[in-house]
């Protein structure tokens, strides 16, 4: 685990146009990734495992291997065309456990800007897949991205910190799908075309709105509001959507079955006496009333229409500071998961540590009394039962002789044991009384070190040795 | 008499009860998997009904009062489940829940009883089976109509954020609703032909004067009711919440027709 590397900036540690200078669409990530190896190849920089993180919040690199700093710094220059200069302070590092915590806490959404957000889940899991379509990754990353996406989940699901909506515009649409079961047959008519507009009318087409009408004073601006959206949704639909001006407001609001108000007004667009006399037009047809102008655009005696359901701003922001308040009382619970996750994966990392030397004990003393057993057998006159009870006679004196020291090496890198010297002490002992080379990572087998690291490691069960 | 419910067959009932009241408590508290219970509960139901069917050496269905409300409890039990598989309104067992307990309890207390006094006719079948499956469609109705006002009030309460998917929508219910009262109006309607007709055409319990009687100005009152239902589309003024409260007021309507037969027996 000391070989993991971490090097990254996130929103907290680098403002947004440094972050768009390193930040990678999955595809530069893919050749990124090929870049670094490649590099590693020509013997230029460090080489091993490599994953790389890229959002619009944070751009990391998980590495495995002999990395130094200064490399990993010098890739980013020459691949962004950046000077080194215009990111390098903005840098953070981590080794080992601190960087397997990070991670976890990454997919966790416990490092997102929106506290609990779960989007970074999946695209760590992006950022994984990408990595391993191009071979990068191995024995240390596999196992380490596999346990993030279980923690992630984890965290999302059973803890509170995933709960509820964070955004205006999500809340606004949870309210209409309480309201309306399909969208297909209705009509969203935003008022204004400021940039809030813009971002619920993103949540509602991506409901497959049947119609979206824009009303603006002038129908220029409407026009141009329109053609932004490019007649497609945000599931690449087609939309109808249609510049229309404030002049026939009356025959809109008819029409309409969500009416988001978000002008620059100084006094109410709708009011309860204008929408009282459209709804016999309207044939009583529910109404939902999203205002998130301020001032308000819709004067909220309206809202005590029957049929009519008016949410402000303040409305759907309470519910949001909600969420968040309540997620910030599950961000402990959430922390206590990952430590949680943490120590196994450390448990599992020292216990694959020592599995090797461990299997090369037993091999080792396994090999020597195969040797004399074949030597002594050979001289007596046994039949099968006879060698058999023999056999087993000398493997029970080999688990009963193995048991202690194994059980001591063992306990030695138990992840609440803090000496850790003491166990690299045995490991040497070990090494050096038995005369043991223990196969390095590089040499053990791929599918062994990749396994589910929750599972046990047989390598370490005397059992199997018997 | 062998048409009355033996011990084991009311034993099976309570349990039924039992577990459909279990599976609604486990459902309201928002717990997954909470379908089984009430599963387990109409089959235990049916189990005392094919034991009640057996015991008379009678298989056909509405013989008496325990058969009747047994069915009626089946049926509702039996669309609610369906309702949640499909993720209709997953919550609409809240109101069909009780219903389904009710109809039970009465079938055990009312089962009691001697047999109708139908015929084997034409008419009399049509009548008996009308009659009967219409009240299955306005307890439908009615769970609709009371989600729908619980769902607009949680709606209304803002700070409280939206009310969680498994209500369903105020257009969603609308229209269970409104599909619902169509079905249970036809049935009704055919229900009420078939009724006049034998009253007509035969002496019943019901006398002379049968059109004052509580059980007839009851099954009226309670079509009265669903046509103005019926009448929303052409109406839109009647839509929404009122719809929603005369669905709930019609089915009250019913469920006194029920009670007015049982306490004529």
């Amino acid at each position: 685990m000391n070989d993991l590397l971490l090097i990254g900036l996130n929103h907290t540690t680098a403002p947004l146009d440094v972050r768009e200078r390193l930040a990678l669409a999955p595809q530069r990530a893919f050749d990124a990734i090929t870049a670094w190896q490649q590099r590693s190849a020509g013997g230029n920089a460090g080489g091993g495992e490599v994953v790389l993180l890229s959002t619009c919040n944070r751009v990391e690199i998980y590495l495995a291997g002999p990395v130094e700093r200064g490399a990993v710094v010098d890739f980013l220059a020459d691949f962004h065309a950046t000077p080194a200069a215009k990111f390098e302070t903005h840098l953070y590092e981590r080794h080992g456990r601190a960087a397997v915590e990070h991670l976890f806490a990454v997919a966790s959404g416990l490092d997102s800007m929106v506290l609990g957000e779960s989007q970074i889940l999946g695209q760590v899991r992006t950022a994984y897949e990408t990595s391993r379509s191009a071979g990068a990754t191995g024995p240390v990353l596999n196992p380490l991205f596999q346990r993030a996406a279980t923690v992630g989940k984890e965290v999302l699901t059973d803890t509170g910190l995933g709960d509820g909506r964070v955004s205006v515009a999500s809340v606004a649409v949870d309210y209409a799908k309480r309201i309306f079961d399909t969208f297909s047959d209705k009509t969203v008519l935003c008022l204004g075309t400021g940039k809030m507009s813009r971002l619920v009318l993103q949540g509602f087409t991506s409901l497959k709105t049947g119609k979206v009408l824009v009303a603006s004073r002038e129908q220029s601006r409407a026009d141009a509001f329109a053609a932004k959206f490019g007649g497609r949704d945000f599931s690449g639909g087609d939309l109808s959507i249609r510049g229309v001006t404030m002049d026939d407001l009356d025959k809109h609001l008819i029409a309409a079955d969500v009416i988001i108000g978000s002008t620059g007004a100084t006094h109410p667009v709708v009011t309860r006496e204008r929408f009282a006399g459209l709804l016999k037009k309207r044939r009583y047809r529910p109404a939902f009333f999203l205002d998130i102008a301020v001032p308000r655009d819709i004067e909220p005696a309206v809202g005590d229409l029957e049929g009519v359901y008016l949410y402000d701003l303040d409305d759907l922001q309470g519910v949001v500071s909600q969420t968040l308040a309540g997620r910030t009382g599950q961000v402990e619970v959430a922390r206590g998961v990952v430590r949680r996750h943490v120590d196994a994966y450390a448990a599992w990392h020292r216990q694959r540590e020592i599995g090797p030397l461990i299997d090369a004990l037993y091999r080792h003393s396994g090999d020597i009394a195969k040797g004399e057993l074949d030597r002594t057998l050979g001289k007596l006159d046994l039949d099968d039962s006879g060698r058999e009870q023999v056999e087993q006679l000398v493997h029970r004196v080999i688990q009963k002789l193995l048991h202690g020291p194994v059980s001591q090496l063992k306990q030695a890198h138990e992840p609440h044991n803090d000496s850790r010297g003491e166990g690299q002490a045995y490991v040497h002992a070990v090494e050096k009384l038995f005369n043991l080379r223990p196969p390095t990572d590089d040499q053990a087998p791929h599918g062994q070190t990749v396994s589910d690291p929750t599972a046990d490691d047989h390598n370490t069960d005397t059992d199997d040795h018997g | 008499m062998a048409d009355l419910p033996t011990i084991v067959q009311l034993l099976l009932v309570a349990a039924a009860a039992a577990l459909i009241a279990a599976g609604t408590v486990l459902s309201a508290r928002g717990r997954r998997g909470t379908s089984v219970f009430p599963a387990v509960g109409l089959g235990l139901a049916l189990a005392a009904q094919l034991l009640h069917s057996g015991d008379r050496h009678d298989w056909l269905p509405l013989q008496d009062n325990f058969d009747a409300l047994l069915w009626l409890a089946i049926l509702v039990g039996g669309v609610t489940l369906y309702l949640r598989h499909r993720g209709t309104v997953p919550k609409v067992d809240l109101v069909t829940g009780p219903i389904v307990m009710v109809l039970l309890i009465a079938a055990a207390v009312f089962g009691r009883a001697r047999p109708h006094e139908y015929k084997d006719t034409l008419w009399d079948w049509t009548h008996r089976l009308s009659t009967y499956a219409s009240p299955v469609a306005f307890a439908l109705a009615a769970s609709a109509g009371v989600l729908y006002l619980v769902l607009r009030s949680k709606l209304r309460q803002k700070p409280h954020g939206p009310p969680d998917a498994s209500y369903g929508s105020l257009e969603r219910l609308e229209r269970l609703n409104y599909t619902a009262v169509t079905i249970g109006f036809a049935l009704l309607t055919v229900g009420l032909i078939t009724g006049v007709f034998l009253v007509l055409s035969r002496d019943t319990t019901l006398g002379s004067h049968w059109f004052w009687k509580p059980k007839v100005l009851l099954s009226f009152g309670a079509y009265a009711v669903y046509a103005l239902v019926l009448h929303s589309p052409y109406n839109p003024a009647l839509r929404g919440k009122q719809t929603a409260i005369l669905s709930i007021f019609g089915f009250v309507l019913l469920l006194g027709t029920l009670a007015v037969v049982q306490a004529m027996r």
